[in-house]
């Protein structure tokens, strides 16, 4: 038998978010520069391990990636069961910044997707000091909605089958079907009404079109990742965002959706390795 | 348009041969019409078995939910690897290339499993 321990290392870290305690959980892998990793919504950290698991990127890179409450192994607070969770940009903000803080780290590299993506847009816009650099997967402006999201979560509906049959559609259908089932399953998992809530930030947040154009990736490089195969954010969405933003760049990735870095992990990082270089090299 | 027909009409055969997909879909109860185009299918699930599937049209037979499509979309949806865009029931609603009419409960309910029962077709070859 034999038996092999991966070098990701998880551990939970207890932060005070908006007078609430909040338990989180986070992964990590690699030394040297600290690339902070946002999962999308209603999944995971999970999304993450492939990357975490590249030994070209790990070794000039600490990659982290948490837990938002209430996902993965991020214990909801106490009393999570008296109000309907609902993402907002206010709490999004606070809880990056506040995790980043608590692990004193220096300025990293902040990346995300869908949810995660969109955040990094409005970090890029507010706290650009704080990151060395930013990459923002699958984050336009404003999306066409396609979608009721009162399906996601109601009791005559199983919550965790209709959210990957949602979402099943984003991905490649040249993808690995292994890689393709894996990125449904933590969606499987997600807690009732927890991507219906992460959806509040994101509809919410729709319409940032004059604020981007006031970010400085001068002093803040932002990278712009799009799939060809995510009909949600299109890539008539990023072009246009990045069209709005100075000094943006606007990656097209081709055979791959909305979900790269789980779906098909070696063919992202074949597109991110250049990305992280051109960091490195600034 | 005969080879999309030909491929359509073998819907039930697929179904019976893929039991599990049938296992996912044994809550799945009710009639539904399928359009290939012009053509419409008739067809009645139970306890996730297609025990009725005809073509039609068929005067004044109740459906549940209706799925619509331009043969053009449906032939690239049933490509083995259809393009982006016509790769997903959901992307082709937003294309409004398919349309989705009706009470879409059954459909949303079992979506995973309707989703692999009408993209059963790709495993069987087109015309090249």
């Amino acid at each position: 038998m034999t038996s092999t321990f991966e070098p990701i290392i998880g551990r939970y870290l207890t932060l005070d978010l908006g007078g609430l305690q909040h338990r989180i959980y986070f992964e990590e892998a690699g030394a040297g520069i600290p690339l902070l990793c946002l999962h999308t919504g209603g999944a995971d950290t999970r999304q993450y391990r492939h990357l975490m698991l590249d030994k070209a990127i790990t070794a000039r890179f600490r990659v982290i990636a948490f837990d938002m409450p209430f996902h993965g192994k991020s214990t909801p607070p106490d009393g999570w069961e008296l109000d309907e969770y609902k993402l907002t940009l206010e709490s999004y903000t606070h809880t990056i910044l506040a995790f980043s803080q608590a692990l004193a780290l220096d300025r990293p590299i902040l990346m995300g997707c869908s949810i995660g993506g969109r955040i990094v847009l409005h970090l890029a816009i507010s706290h650009s000091q704080a990151f060395r650099a930013m990459v923002g997967i699958a984050c336009a402006v404003s999306t066409t909605p396609w979608y009721d999201t009162q399906w996601l979560h109601r009791p005559d509906v199983n919550g965790g089958e209709i959210c990957a049959g949602i979402v099943s559609g984003l991905m490649s259908p040249a993808s690995p079907e292994a890689r393709r089932q894996e990125t449904l399953w933590s969606y499987m998992q997600s807690g009732p009404g927890v991507f219906k809530g992460d959806l509040f930030f994101y509809r919410q947040s729709q319409g940032l079109s004059e604020g981007v154009a006031s970010i400085d990736t001068q002093a803040c490089p932002l990278f712009l990742m799009s799939g060809n195969y995510d009909f949600s954010c299109t890539r008539e969405d990023m072009t246009r965002t990045a069209d709005m933003i100075p000094g943006a760049r606007l990656i097209s990735m081709e055979g791959v959706g909305h979900f790269p870095m789980s779906e098909n992990p070696d063919l992202f990082a074949s597109y991110l390795q250049p990305v992280l270089d051109e960091i490195i090299s600034r | 348009m005969d080879d999309l027909l030909a491929r359509t009409e073998m819907l039930p055969q697929l179904l019976a041969a893929s039991p599990y997909l049938q296992h996912r879909g044994r809550f799945a109860n009710g009639a539904f019409l399928l359009e290939i185009g012009d053509v419409p299918f008739h067809a009645e699930l139970r306890d996730g078995a297609l025990v009725h599937f005809a073509r039609g049209p068929a005067l004044m037979r109740p459906w549940r939910f209706a799925l619509r499509g331009d043969a053009l979309a449906w032939e690239r949806f049933w490509l083995p690897c259809p393009p982006p865009d016509f790769h997903d029931i959901l992307a082709l609603t937003k294309l409004k290339r398919f349309k989705l009419e009706g009470d879409i409960y059954p459909f949303l309910s079992n979506l995973l499993f309707f989703k692999d029962l009408f993209a059963l077709p790709r495993t069987v070859g087109g015309a090249p």
